[in-house]
């Protein structure tokens, strides 16, 4: 996993929270980072460590805490550190979404042995997209919450249902998208 | 799929568009062109750009500098047209590309892709418009993400300048990460320069780039587990710094004070080191000065009070007479006045010594009283002095500074008060195994004292009112003296006074016990004991303590206050068959005196067996005669001395004591003034050597002396002394201290050097000094005695008795007040 992920969720616990709430939330993962390198590759364990114990330390479930983290990656995390990235990914969230896949391509290309999230699009003739996601690490609330966020950087309130989930014993996560 | 200038093409429409889409993937924006220029296909990042491009002529909407008219004929020289700038119009939009054009069979390909040389241009295209192996793309992902991990790195190296600056770490290294730092914004800038040039620059300066990326991520991770020790270090450090920093700064402040503080102690140290020496400079020059003083002040007055005396003595007439007391009592006053600011001088420099030799108390309240009587006999006050009898007889310390207390308080007394009485007391306070201490008290029935003055009075050159000055005079030191005296002897002083009333001054004194064997026991004899003795006085005070010495001598007595009382009771006691033994009598009695008393009780038959003693204050020439004729046994003055009125008793009531004279058949002790200079026997045979300067002082003392009956050889210096003494034998010299050629120290040591060990010849001190060392100065250079100048006839008097009758004993102790 990318450190631009676990550099979302200290960014996350620190401005909602505080640094000492994340330094117990670290040494409780057993993590020793002092920072992380958006460009660098960190274990997944690690990822979800933190998540998890930052459910614990924090007390927020922790699907609704990687929801939050979603959002706050897209708006915060995410858009400062590839800022022309952003820029180029889309000009609406639709066309944001669908170029996920070469976004993360491109971005994991210098690591290697990277697993990138790969979606896979459905477009429905009404305009809804379905978003067919199979997640090994069962982050698909993050997932959740990225989408939301995406809509908030293209300030559009996106209609947000997932349908399936792995984790509910499906054989993949969908997302349906209305976009309004 | 596109290999050099062959491209093989197929006729299959669908895969002609199957092969253009995957080489859409290397290069997004493609066009088919058929001959008549018409747009046959366009990749979707063309679509999505111009909406209308398939079945429109190409150069509606694209532009191709250089090559429209090859296009137009057809006649591309080369099957490729290579570095192709291209720019794609959609309405008022324009976009850059780059790229190729080949000829295909029935017309030609455009491949292209983005030309983007700014941020600007970039923003136009979208993340499909560039190839999956689009450098520009990968050089994206890097600078986001270099500038991000440039980012944490500035960070990380801010916050290692902080720790660096506050652990002290060398500026070099500090420098080194600067240097690195610009280096790295000047790669930064290079590379964002050079970042959107064709792929072949491109990728080597993106290798560049990502070789320093590396060195910066080395770097970082460096960074970072630098700092992170550093964190950890510096968490420590910056509680210690803290801690130290408010250390330092109340250490600082703290030193602040002390150094100032330092500073003024310094400051004053100095300053007081000046003082001191000043101090001890002027005390020097003052204590010089009081010398010179006493010996240039006493010296002439030495002469004038000498001369007065003397001439008190010739034919004079009343009027001459009066003036020369004048002279003499201010003469006497001038010398008061010096001999105070001597003493006050002496106390306040620390000078004053004490003596301590044996004295009788009594014999010195006796001696002061004496002093004053002359004073009072123009007042009608009467003088009334009690002696304690559990009071040690003999007792050690130093009477005349004692008897200067007394007088102190006695001749204010007498200053302050026009009638009445003035009783001096002398009570035992309390006693130990080696001390008793003594009370005594002073008091009048004078003007008193106002409350709020009362706390003043004991201050230097303070009186009750600045008008008492000019009144009563005095310098107002009579009473600090007294003050400081008595609390150096060891007792406290203090005053009651009513205004009007009167006032008491009481003081106390601490002095030595003799030792046992040396005490004398005084013995009550028979002759005395338990007789009838009759005391008549109108004053309470002094029938009060008269019937007290009585009782304490075991006498029965009575007291009364009038002569008819007297009279009455003595027949009454005859006819209760106890006749009065003895009748004490005062003189001064209204109406009916002592004298009148006298004759009637030698008129009557009846009572005249009884003795009787005139006590007077105001004794007059005459007087014994008088009282002999009348039948007086006895004639004492006031202030009575117990021990004289207990040895006159003893002698008249049978048991007559050693050495006590019976004069003209009066016993008496006389202190008539007629009597003072007279001669108790003849000195004719006495020789006395004087050695004195002054001339007039030499006068005084020789008339003095010749007045007195002694032989007097007179010499001007020390010098003339020694060579007197080699020629003649001299019963006693007096020697002047300080007088030109050789002074009287020096000469006295020749003296004693002359003579050696078998001869001896008294050498008296004459001194004006009055300073605390001349006793010191005389004994050690063999003088055996000191009288301070000016020359008291009776003090003069009593020193020679002393010295020149001392093997006779003619006056017993007892006897000498």
């Amino acid at each position: 996993m990318k450190g631009v992920v676990n550099k979302g969720i200290q960014e996350l616990v620190e401005s909602k929270f505080d640094s000492e709430k994340w330094e117990k939330i670290k040494s409780l993962a057993g993590c020793n980072e002092p920072f992380f390198s958006i460009s660098e590759d960190y274990p997944d364990k690690m990822t979800l460590d933190l998540a998890s114990s930052a459910s614990g330390v924090l007390g927020i479930p922790i699907d609704i805490l990687l929801v939050e983290f979603g959002k706050f990656w897209i708006m915060n995390t995410g858009k400062t550190s590839y800022p022309m990235f952003f820029k180029l990914a889309g000009s609406s969230p639709r066309e944001f979404l669908l170029n996920m896949n070469r976004v993360h391509k491109q971005v994991t290309k210098s690591i290697p042995n990277a697993t990138p999230p790969v979606f896979i699009f459905e477009e429905l003739p009404d305009g809804r997209l379905l978003m067919h996601y199979k997640s090994e690490r069962g982050l698909c609330s993050a997932l959740f919450g990225l989408i939301l966020g995406v809509g908030m950087y293209f300030n559009q309130e996106l209609k947000l249902i997932e349908t399936s989930c792995m984790k509910k014993g499906d054989t993949k996560c969908t997302m349906e998208i209305t976009f309004p | 799929m596109y290999d050099g200038n062959n491209i093989p093409i197929n006729s299959s429409e669908l895969k002609y568009e199957i092969n253009l889409n995957q080489l859409s993937r290397l290069a997004p924006f493609i066009l088919a062109v058929d001959e008549g220029l018409v747009v046959t296909w366009a990749s979707k990042s063309i679509v999505s750009k111009v909406a209308g491009a398939i079945g429109t002529v190409i150069s509606e909407f694209v532009e191709m500098k250089g090559i429209e008219e090859k296009l137009s004929l057809s006649l591309i020289e080369s099957n490729v047209e290579k570095d192709l700038k291209v720019i794609l119009k959609s309405g008022n939009d324009r976009y850059s590309l780059f790229g190729y054009l080949i000829n295909i069979t029935g017309g030609f390909l455009l491949l292209a892709s983005p030309d983007v040389k700014t941020a600007q241009d970039l923003e136009k295209f979208s993340i499909e418009d560039f190839s999956e192996n689009n450098l520009t793309m990968d050089l994206l992902v890097a600078q986001d993400e270099f500038r991000s991990s440039f980012n944490d790195a500035k960070l990380a190296m801010e916050k290692l300048r902080e720790i660096n600056l506050v652990m002290g770490t060398s500026k070099q290294e500090l420098e080194e990460e600067i240097r690195l730092r610009k280096l790295a914004e000047e790669k930064q800038i290079e590379t964002a320069r050079g970042l959107f040039w064709r792929s072949e620059e491109l990728k080597a300066s993106n290798e560049e780039f990502r070789a320093h990326a590396d060195l910066l991520m080395k770097r970082k991770k460096e960074l970072e587990r630098v700092t992170n020790e550093a964190l950890a270090a510096n968490e420590e450090l910056q509680r210690e710094i803290v801690n130290r920093r408010i250390a330092e700064e109340s250490a600082l402040k703290a030193k602040e004070q002390v150094e100032e503080a330092n500073r003024q102690i310094t400051i004053a140290v100095t300053r007081a080191n000046e003082l001191a020496i000043t101090a001890e400079q002027a005390n020097k020059a003052k204590s010089d000065f009081l010398a010179c003083m006493s010996h240039e002040i006493r010296t002439p007055l030495n002469g004038v009070i000498g001369m007065t005396s003397l001439l008190l003595d010739t034919e004079l007439s009343t009027e001459q007479r009066e003036f020369v007391d004048m002279i003499r009592l201010s003469g006497d006053a001038l010398l008061s006045v010096i001999s105070d600011i001597l003493d006050f001088s002496k106390i306040e420099a620390g000078k004053i010594d004490f003596e301590n030799i044996y004295f009788e108390l009594q014999t010195t309240v006796q001696e002061a009283s004496s002093i004053l009587v002359q004073k009072i006999t123009d007042k009608k006050i009467e003088l009334i002095s009690f002696i304690d009898q559990n009071i040690p007889l003999v007792l050690r310390g130093d009477p005349s500074r004692l008897r200067q207390i007394l007088l102190n308080l006695m001749n204010n007394s007498v200053k302050f008060t026009d009638h009445g009485e003035i009783v001096v007391k002398a009570m035992l306070d309390s006693e130990t195994d080696k001390n008793a201490t003594i009370r005594f008290s002073v008091s009048d029935t004078g003007i008193g004292i106002p409350k709020d003055r009362i706390g003043l009075l004991f201050e230097a050159f303070t009186q009750v009112d600045a008008s008492t000055t000019r009144k009563y005079g005095g310098t107002g030191l009579g009473l600090t003296i007294a003050k400081q005296l008595c609390e150096m002897m060891g007792g406290k002083i203090s005053v009651e006074s009513e205004v009007g009333k009167g006032s008491t001054f009481t003081f106390t004194v601490v002095l030595e016990k003799e030792s046992e064997i040396k005490q004398r026991v005084r013995v009550i004899p028979a002759s005395i004991q338990n007789k009838h003795v009759l005391v008549v006085d109108d004053n309470d005070t002094n029938c009060a303590i008269l019937t007290a010495y009585l009782d304490q001598w075991g006498c029965r007595n009575l007291a009364v206050s009038s002569a008819e009382d007297g009279l009455s009771q003595m027949r009454r006691a005859v006819d209760k068959n106890d006749p009065f033994d003895l009748a004490l009598v005062d003189m001064m009695m209204p109406d009916f005196n002592g004298a009148d008393f006298g004759v009637a009780v030698k008129a009557d038959d009846k009572i005249s067996a009884t003795h009787l003693i005139m006590l007077t204050s105001t004794a007059q020439r005459g007087d014994v005669k008088t009282l002999t004729s009348i039948g007086f046994a006895g004639y004492l003055t006031k202030p009575l001395n117990p021990s004289v009125l207990f040895d006159s008793m003893a002698t008249i009531l049978g048991e007559p004591v050693a050495d006590f004279k019976i004069e003209e058949g009066l016993v008496t002790r006389f202190t008539l003034a007629e009597d003072t200079f007279r001669a108790k026997k003849t000195h004719g045979n006495v020789r006395i050597l004087l050695a004195e300067d002054n001339l007039v002082n030499q006068k005084v003392a020789t008339k003095i002396l010749e007045k007195l009956g002694y032989q007097v050889d007179a010499v001007n210096n020390g010098k003339e002394s020694v060579d007197a003494l080699r020629i003649n034998n001299y019963d006693i010299v007096l020697m002047d201290c300080e007088m030109p050629v050789m002074d009287g120290f020096q000469a006295t040591i020749a003296i004693r050097e002359m003579e050696g060990v078998n001869k001896h010849t008294t050498v008296v001190a004459l001194t004006a000094h009055a300073m605390s060392n001349a006793r010191e100065l005389c004994i050690n250079a063999g003088m055996d005695d000191f009288i301070t100048k000016p020359l008291d006839p009776k003090a003069l008097v009593e020193l020679l008795d002393k010295w020149l009758e001392k093997e006779d004993k003619i006056y017993s102790t007892s006897l000498a007040g």
